[in-house]
């Protein structure tokens, strides 16, 4: 009897060293941003191996692919952080994929601001904002200099007829597109609830349009090949792009940027907590944080990281923390459930 | 009747080479009869139980009660029935230029030699060594608004500003035909061989004239290679995914976009599943209906031969 008893000890022991054994790599999703996965692979991914001897496994891949595929690994996901757009978070986690972050097992995450911290219903911070991203408008400052075509200043400006076949929009099914689509709304007497307004304002940019982009990828091909002058997308491109070495300004309009920040949640259900709670840590640290400004352009939520920059690093951001007022925060909760419906009359109408 | 009777009383030594034939026979399908029900059959199974169950936001599964929304979505709508017919006469239009295209060119690679057939023959498998992706950049770089044909045609006057020529319906058939005229080249070459030169020769003294010689001799004679290939450029096209949405993008409704959109974009597998089970009876039945026709022409051209 004794040595089934020990058996079972042993076995429960057995068990229990497995579970502590099982955490050898941690897989995270990283969102699309420029050198993303590079800092994250140089700077965090180093640390962890030392602290916890755990491996990083990163993958970039788009919000709606990261639900996607969390969804599709059921009860048991082997992603322990998902870095998505705030507003594709938001619904995730009210579909249960995400567990509350608790920020004394990330004491960096304290720096954040309360604008960057979501919180469900019962008030536990379950989304963390990782970057500010404003919408607006680049365009290529060269190609409108010898054009003598002046500088956009506002969303109405999209209209002129200098910018016939030279415009780059993005559709709904990107956080980007659809954050510029209820900003046209706004700017048309509707907003979250009453989208129409949205859609005619679209329609009328259509001779315009050269291309709607689904990937950034295609809007830089196009500006690179000199195809497309001015595009509506986030603040981080345009430093991309003129890293490439083209010449592109990013525009906060006059009626104001939406915002669309990335964001990070822990995943329900995944291995590798511990570990996942230092790779938070260090992401909110102030040397990561500063290292993304100037690799990746994607302005820090963290007001003590801005610091760590110089003025004329500052400057070079396509949104500084000055900014951050000119920013234009929607009802993500209403746009999340509407937006399949948006989708789907975009790919009708719009052409 | 003896011959009947001793076919359906087979002697022992015979079951036992029969059965041992099939466990040879089995041993050698086992491996892609394997793979099929694993990533072929299954997932057909589940694809089909997604397609009868209605959208539900949150942890997908495929076990909610069966109902037939997504089917009255699809049928119901304008929209996805023009998109339906959109992607039918893609296939159609992408098959007749493609075999248009190809047959002449099989038909010279079966008669020249030496440098020239090779050259015709690297010609057809270049294409399909090069990534999808690269040849069809070529094309989009080509056919961009302020691209190279555009530059050229608006600098000589004969065109007035940009055009909309990427994204419309003709480009993409002419760069699905460039993609799949090469399949249809080898497998047309291959019947097209096996037409003895004497029977041409010999419908020429009878006086026949080249379009005869083609319409009544050569095509009855190639009709299997035709319908091969139309079948596999067809089902090739209707079912391709990246040439529309980097050629022609939302501009050009077809069934696979609207089936990644809604996998991917919106998260509703059921609708995602049922618009793919329409495409794949579509084109299940028109490949059975056009194997049919095919086999009552290649019994003509069975009868022609006599």
């Amino acid at each position: 009897m004794a040595a089934i008893v020990g058996l079972g000890i042993s076995c429960l022991a057995v068990n229990q060293l497995q579970a502590q054994e099982a955490c050898t790599s941690m897989q995270v999703f990283l969102g699309i941003a420029p050198n993303h996965r590079e800092n994250v692979m140089e700077y965090i991914a180093p640390k962890l191996k030392e602290k916890y001897n755990v491996e990083l496994v990163a993958e970039a891949i788009g919000s709606a692919n990261m639900v996607e595929r969390i969804t599709a690994q059921g009860a048991n996901p082997r992603i322990s952080i998902a870095q998505w757009d705030v507003p594709i978070g938001l619904t995730a986690c009210e579909q249960g994929l995400c567990k509350p972050i608790d920020a004394n097992r990330a004491p960096n995450t304290k720096n954040l601001a309360d604008w960057a911290v979501t919180k469900d219903k019962d008030g536990n911070p379950n989304v963390l904002a990782t970057n500010v991203l404003g919408v607006g408008i680049i365009y290529d400052e060269e190609q409108f200099k010898k054009n003598n075509m002046a500088p956009p200043k506002s969303w109405t400006d999209l209209n002129r007829p200098d910018m016939k076949g030279r415009l780059a929009i993005t559709a709904p099914q990107s956080t980007m597109g659809t954050a510029a689509l209820v900003m046209l709304a706004k700017n048309n007497g509707g907003g979250e609830a009453n989208i129409d307004p949205g859609f005619d304002a679209t329609k009328k940019l259509l001779p315009n349009i050269h291309t709607v982009f689904t990937w950034t990828s295609e809007l830089s091909n196009l500006m690179q090949l000199g195809e497309v002058w001015a595009a509506v997308t986030s603040s981080n491109i345009a430093p991309a792009l003129r890293a490439q070495g083209i010449p592109m300004k990013f525009v906060i309009p006059q009626e104001g940027s939406p915002t669309v920040n990335g964001g990070l949640s822990l995943v329900k259900g995944a291995p590798c907590e511990e570990a996942a709670y230092e790779y938070i840590n260090l992401y909110y640290s102030d040397e990561f944080q500063a290292l993304r400004m100037r690799k990746g352009a994607t302005a820090s939520p963290s007001a003590s990281a801005w610091s760590k920059l110089t003025p004329e690093e500052q400057a070079g951001m396509g949104l500084t923390a000055n900014d951050f007022s000119k920013l234009v925060n929607f009802d993500w909760r209403a746009i999340n459930a509407a937006r399949p419906g948006w989708i789907e009359r975009w790919q009708r109408e719009v052409r | 009747m003896a011959d009947l009777t001793a076919s359906t009383l087979p002697t022992p030594g015979r079951t036992a080479r029969g059965l041992s034939a099939n466990i040879t026979a089995l041993m050698f399908t086992a491996p892609i009869i394997l793979l099929l029900i694993v990533f072929f059959a299954v997932p057909l199974f589940d694809l089909f139980g997604f397609s009868f169950t209605a959208y539900r936001p949150g942890p997908r599964t495929s076990d909610g009660p069966a109902t037939l929304v997504n089917f009255t979505a699809i049928f119901g709508d304008p929209f996805y029935l023009a998109m339906i017919a959109n992607s039918l006469v893609l296939g159609l239009l992408t098959v007749v230029t493609t075999l248009l295209v190809g047959y002449p060119v099989a038909f010279y690679l079966t008669r020249a030699s030496g440098w020239e057939r090779t050259l015709i023959s690297v010609a057809c498998l270049l294409p399909i060594f090069v990534n999808l992706i690269v040849g069809i950049l070529g094309w989009y770089i080509l056919l961009l608004p302020f691209g190279v044909f555009q530059q050229i045609l608006s600098s000589v006057g004969l065109v007035d500003g940009p055009l909309p020529w990427l994204r419309s319906f003709w480009t993409l058939v002419a760069v699905l035909t460039y993609e799949h005229v090469p399949f249809a080249i080898l497998i047309l070459a291959s019947t097209i061989q096996a037409v003895p030169q004497d029977k041409i020769n010999a419908a020429r003294i009878l006086g026949a004239s080249t379009p005869r010689i083609v319409w009544n001799l050569m095509l009855p004679l190639t009709a299997p290679g035709l319908v091969a290939s139309a079948i596999l450029v067809f089902s090739l096209s209707v079912s391709s995914y990246l040439i529309p949405i980097l050629i022609s993008g939302p501009r050009t409704q077809v069934l696979p976009i609207a089936i990644f959109s809604y996998a991917s974009e919106l998260m509703n597998w059921p609708m995602a599943s049922a618009l793919a089970l329409v495409l794949l009876i579509v084109v299940a039945t028109i490949t059975y209906a056009a194997a049919a026709v095919a086999n009552r022409v290649t019994r003509r051209g069975q009868w022609e031969m006599v």
